[in-house]
């Protein structure tokens, strides 16, 4: 465990500032108590401070999580968000789609969705912008990238992609032994 | 009813009486019903009288076909392998190999003559494809070799040729000739008298067993010797989190700055 070099800051913030926009920060500066980030075994954690103090008497061959896993870095070295930090990308999303009941299983499946399946979408999403998924109730299933924009799913059919599926809650099952929590 | 059971092959030979046997002491007089019912067959054939002489006493006659089918004594004969590829796929297209004849018909000789080498076969000077004689109708001065004419002065050839080597080579020289201009700089950044000696000062300074670290040093001379970067506020604890946070917050706001 240690915290991110500056470059590797940048590639995370990068990467959040394209679900979250400018509520980036709103991950640092927090009222309740103070966050940070820290990269163990390839993987960025976000965390508690008072956490980070404990995690360290664990020793690394040891530690496998602690607090939330953000994401990991890959071979090549770019930045990959996990679906186990999809709680404050929900919280903090601009791009957002809602999905019909009827599909919200589908992309649980891992499935891309169709624009037959979706209910509403924020206004002026673009192509390629990153989105976050929510069910009918707002409970957020995942997330993703638009495979075209508001405009263009406008003229689109019924079968036509609408959102390329990145990460949604049933990779907790199917992706279990992958995941950074059972990871060791 | 007894006889219409009995199967007669006359081909093999052979009679079968496939009924179940009920009593032992039955066997013998079934058996020999059977084979009466063979020889009864046998002498109902009509005479092969060509064989019969041939023979010379007796009766021969000449077997029907069988009916039951044997199996084969021996396995089935492999299909010939076809070994590479390139023989599937000549048969698959049909390609027979055709081997070209050493020998040609030689026109001019009105003889076989070998295709190529010493004595060969030649276009004969009547045939269409050699032509032997031009009439010598274009201008200039009378007494030039009107064949040589028409092959082009050497300068139009070479033109037709194409690029030759040295035009080829131009551009290999080219990349060559870059290289160079680099390694002429390099040397020259080198060459700039103090960085010279700082590079070989440290590397001279880092050249003991402690890598420098209880050499003596002259008076007044400096340590040039490279290390690596400091790590200082790097630290695994967050014990200065405000000094993390205020680096991480300008990572951020450079970020957004550098997307709106």
């Amino acid at each position: 465990m240690r915290p991110l070099t500056e470059d590797q800051t940048r590639l995370v913030f990068e990467k959040l500032a394209r679900y979250m926009g400018k509520n980036i920060k709103l991950l640092l500066d927090r009222p309740d108590e103070e966050h940070c980030f820290r990269l163990h075994k390839n993987r960025v954690y976000y965390a508690p401070v008072r956490l980070i103090r404990q995690a360290t008497r664990v020793p690394k061959d040891d530690l496998i999580c602690f607090g939330v896993c953000v994401g990991k870095f890959t071979h090549s070295g770019k930045f990959r968000v996990e679906v186990t930090f999809l709680d404050y990308l929900g919280n903090y999303a601009l791009g957002k789609v809602w999905l019909k009941k009827s599909s919200e299983m589908s992309f649980l499946y891992g499935n891309h969705v169709v624009k037959g399946g979706v209910a509403r979408f924020t206004e002026g999403a673009v192509k390629n912008q990153a989105v976050v998924v929510y069910n009918e109730d707002d409970i957020p299933l995942g997330f993703g990238v638009m495979a075209r924009s508001v405009v263009e799913c406008g003229m689109a059919g019924p079968e036509d992609l609408v959102v390329l599926n990145q990460a949604d809650l049933g990779m907790y099952l199917r992706e279990e032994g992958t995941l950074s929590a059972a990871a060791s | 009813m007894e006889a219409s059971s009995i199967q007669v092959d006359l081909g093999h030979l052979k009679v079968i009486d496939n009924r179940a046997v009920e009593e032992q002491s039955d066997i013998d007089a079934r058996a020999s019903t059977a084979v009466q019912r063979l020889v009864d067959e046998l002498f109902q054939l009509p005479p092969d009288t060509a064989a019969t002489e041939q023979v010379g006493f007796g009766r021969v006659v000449r077997l029907p076909a069988p009916i039951e089918r044997l199996p084969r004594e021996k396995p089935l004969p492999k299909r010939e392998q076809l070994q590479t590829r390139w023989e599937r796929f000549a048969q698959a297209k049909g390609i027979q190999r055709h081997k070209r004849e050493r020998f040609v018909w030689d026109e001019t000789s009105q003889s076989w003559r070998p295709r190529h080498g010493g004595g060969k076969a030649r276009p004969s000077i009547h045939s269409k494809a050699t032509e032997w004689i031009i009439e010598d109708k274009e201008e200039g001065p009378p007494g030039r070799n009107p064949f040589r004419r028409r092959k082009g002065s050497p300068e139009s050839r070479k033109a037709a040729a194409g690029p030759t080597a040295s035009v080829k080579s131009t551009k290999a020289t080219a990349k060559r000739d870059r290289v160079r201009e680099a390694q002429q700089k390099l040397s020259e950044r080198m060459k700039s008298a103090k960085d010279a000696l700082d590079h070989q000062l440290s590397i001279a300074q880092r050249s003991t067993a402690s890598m420098g670290a209880y050499d003596r040093r002259i008076d007044g001379e400096r340590d040039h010797r490279q290390r690596g970067k400091s790590r200082a506020g790097e630290l695994n604890t967050p014990s200065q989190y405000a000094s993390e946070r205020k680096r991480a917050l300008q990572v951020a706001d450079a970020v957004l700055q550098g997307i709106s």
